[in-house]
């Protein structure tokens, strides 16, 4: 699935990765800065992509401040290389970079991703870059910039309790399932953009480098490698990933996230891996799942 | 022993600012002891200051001058210069007064009216509504009414609550503005026997009766009021 | 009668432009004392009390605080850091509307126990048993707890107001016109509760009203403010039944009965 830099096509006339190199290094020093203070929002000026808001402009200005022709990228929007948002992404950087891309996660060294974090786990020298659309933890309780500033500038974070509290009152347990909120090594409140909860204790950690970028919001944050990244509870409802009752129906994986598929207008349905890439490898490796019906996997075998 | 209540050369005027700024001279120059174990009943005239200067014992008109001496267990405190603080702790402490008139939240039980002297002193809660309600049952009042806000009770009722608020917590010192006013013969009974008791018991008390029954029954000894200067009485 | 006030402003002023909202007013509180401002609208009573509760900055003055730990700090020089964490815990603010003190959109427990989960505490059996012992301290159904205040009644949600505030035990509890807008009942309801809990929390307090009723119910001694000075203080039943200043006269001499 890898293709090499050679056989890409780059376009003439951009600039290496799109972006001038003036303003690659102000996306730089935002990214130090963001690195050196795990979890703090750094404003940047956030520049106009041939992308809308909303289609992950943040993460493509990092991924383009931090890439270099040796590397090689992976794009995943919800766990998924082929969806419309990680191809087109994937098919911009080859064209303005023309640098290797892949479905396989240990092959890349950067991977950007719109709400998952791979089932794989990443390394040392890799870059996690995530596409955020909200960065702002405490905006559903304070409107105001100056005063979310301040409450982050004096860790004051106890009404972000409020929320889970809510939750609790409401349902009987934290329903809050994406971008579930995590404090970075003991100081900063952060959202960890809408990736689901089940995928918060990887972030805790993490050998590779996680950087995320908010287009529209013009903010930058980051969380380096090895850092505690440790999601809010209450003691008496501690934080618990999401748990399914069955095994991927493709390639029988219990420990991953699952997706709900709809067979056929019956009401048939199964459970599958989010992360395709990691559902490939373990099939590669023989693992199978039961349940999957002869068509669908023949779809999806045929499909390699 | 030194006078419960010892004044000297009280003056009290008021300078009414929305009238042009007359004055009213409402005493001029009372020098009155009152000991412990007695009761001294005030009178003169209307308007010869009577209400005036029990307001002044508690503090709730300033003195122009003179001296307001006012025994709390042991040490002096003179009315006419003491600190909010100080006069709110001799009201809590020391000093027990019967107005005329019954002012409370209206919402307050009967039973808490009278118990709260009690539990600003740091009385239990159990302790200080039981012997709300000992006092509210030997003034007559009927044990229905003990949660009954007494905003709705008769004038006489509401009388005998005020005097209640008083007696049950118990004060060394006690002024009463007539306290059996609209009272029937036998709450008027009740109260003097309770004014007798307080009286026989130590408490120094100053009282307006214009009940002659009452007087003769309670009064050590008379003390006169020359009239000032024209005041309405105050409310 | 040794002790010391708990607060103590000395020449608070605040300037709007040239004009002097607050001007060089100095006061003390005592421990478990209620001190009422009294004055008509734009006499400075909520500018002073929003200056004292560190909601806006005063331009001269100092006011010393005499900490739950025995230090005296300036509320005004203090490090915003400090100044904050003490007033989410050893103060309070009960502003007159209770939208502006509540979270309309989070259940009455919630809000209740806010404050306490700012200061650490996380677990949800023991926020939720203590939100239910307040709503019962401020009669409020236990039933309600789960309630979005914005479907209470005022009286209700200024009552949850008051619980919100007094949960972390505060010493000093700031009140700008708590029973405006309500009507007569739900104003002596109350007015009856606020005397309870002070007396049973012995918190001190400064309510600012413009109801010579309510401080007269409320507050052991008053301060009546006029054009953003202080025109006489005293204890209250003296102040509003012997006022000595012409303003205090013409106060007092406005309102109906007292």
């Amino acid at each position: 699935m890898t293709a090499g830099p050679s056989n890409a096509t780059v376009d003439e006339g951009y600039n290496f990765a799109f972006l001038d190199e003036q303003t690659k290094r102000m996306l730089r020093r935002a990214i130090l800065k963001a690195v050196a203070i795990p979890g703090h929002q750094i404003p940047f000026g956030s520049r106009e992509m041939p992308l809308s808001y909303g289609w992950g402009t943040g993460g493509i200005q990092i991924t383009a401040a931090v890439i270099g022709p040796a590397d090689t990228l992976k794009v995943i929007d919800q766990g998924a290389d082929d969806t419309t948002n990680a191809v087109s992404i994937r098919s911009f950087f080859r064209r303005m970079t023309g640098v290797a891309t892949t479905e396989r996660t240990p092959d890349a060294t950067i991977v950007q991703t719109r709400h998952r974090i791979p089932e794989t786990k990443l390394v040392e020298g890799q870059i996690l870059v995530y596409q955020v659309p909200i960065p702002e933890p405490l905006r559903w309780l304070e409107p105001r910039e100056s005063e979310t500033r301040k409450m982050h500038a004096l860790a004051e974070y106890g009404a972000m309790h409020v929320k889970l509290f809510e939750d609790i009152v409401r349902f009987g347990r934290i329903e809050t399932a994406y971008d579930y909120p995590v404090m970075v090594n003991g100081r900063y409140l952060m959202r960890p953009s809408p990736i689901p909860k089940f995928d918060n204790p990887k972030m805790d950690q993490m050998p590779a480098l996680q950087l995320f970028g908010a287009g529209r919001e013009k903010r930058i944050y980051a969380v380096p490698p090895y850092t505690a990244v440790k999601s809010l509870d209450f003691e008496d409802y501690p934080f618990q990933i999401e748990k399914w009752d069955q095994p991927c129906a493709l390639c029988g994986a219990d420990d991953t996230f699952l997706d709900e598929i709809i067979t056929d207008d019956k009401g048939g349905r199964m459970f599958v891996c989010s992360d395709t890439d990691h559902c490939e490898q373990r099939r590669a490796a023989g693992h199978r799942g039961t349940g999957a019906p002869q068509s669908y996997v023949a779809a999806v075998e045929g499909g390699e | 022993m030194s006078p419960a209540i010892s004044i000297r050369g009280l003056r009290k005027s008021f300078t009414l600012h929305l009238r042009g700024g007359v004055r009213l001279d409402a005493l001029r120059g009372v020098d009155l002891d009152v000991q412990a174990g007695e009761c001294v009943v005030l009178r003169g005239p209307s308007g010869a200051g009577k209400s005036s200067l029990m307001r002044c014992v508690y503090g709730n008109y300033g003195a122009d001058s003179g001296s307001l001496l006012i025994r709390d267990s042991g040490a002096e405190i003179d009315m006419a210069s003491a600190s909010p603080r100080q006069v709110t702790a001799l009201r809590r402490d020391t000093i027990g007064y019967v107005s005329q008139f019954l002012r409370v939240i209206p919402r307050v039980s009967t039973r808490d009216v009278v118990a709260e002297p009690m539990l600003a002193r740091g009385v239990a809660p159990d302790t200080a509504r039981g012997r709300a309600e000992a006092m509210l049952a030997r003034l007559n009042i009927p044990s229905r009414l003990f949660d009954l806000p007494p905003a709705t009770f008769s004038g006489g009722e509401q009388q005998r609550v005020n005097i209640a608020r008083v007696f049950a917590a118990g004060f060394p010192i006690l002024l009463l503005d007539e306290p059996t006013a609209s009272l029937d013969d036998a709450n008027r009974a009740v109260v003097i026997a309770l004014i007798r008791e307080a009286r026989d018991s130590g408490a120094a008390i100053l009282a307006i009766l214009h009940d002659p029954v009452a007087r003769e029954a309670v009064a050590s000894r008379v003390f006169e009021l020359e009239p000032g200067t024209s005041l309405p009485e105050a409310a | 009668m040794s002790e010391t006030p708990i607060l103590e402003v000395r020449g608070l002023t605040k300037r709007f432009g040239a004009r002097a909202a607050v001007r060089d007013v100095s006061l003390e509180l005592w421990p478990g004392e209620v001190l009422g401002i009294v004055g008509e609208s734009g006499s400075g009573k909520t500018t002073l009390l929003n200056c004292l509760g560190g909601r806006m900055p005063a331009d001269a003055g100092e006011v010393l605080y005499h900490t739950g730990d025995g230090r005296e700090v300036d509320m005004l020089a203090l490090s915003e850091a400090d100044r904050r964490r003490l007033l989410r815990t050893e103060w309070g603010f009960v502003h007159q509307n209770p939208r502006d003190g509540l979270r309309p959109d989070v259940s009455a427990g919630g809000n209740v126990g806010e404050r306490l989960m700012a200061l650490g505490q996380r677990h949800y059996g023991n926020l939720r048993d203590t939100a239910l012992d307040w709503l019962k301290q401020v009669e409020i159904d236990a039933d309600r707890v789960d309630d979005k205040p914005r479907a209470f009644s005022g009286g209700m949600q200024q009552r949850l107001q008051i619980a919100r505030n007094l949960v972390t035990h505060p010493r000093v509890v700031l009140m700008d016109e708590p029973t405006g807008g309500l009507d007569v009942s739900v104003q002596a309801r109350l007015l009856d509760l606020l005397r309870r809990l002070v007396r049973d929390v012995g918190v001190s307090v400064i309510i600012v009203t413009h109801d010579l009723g309510v401080a007269r119910l409320l507050a052991d001694r008053l301060i009546v403010m006029r054009e953003g000075g202080l025109v006489e203080s005293g204890l209250t039943d003296r102040l509003l039944d012997d006022p000595r200043e012409p303003y205090t006269q013409l106060l007092v001499s406005s309102v109906l009965t007292v």
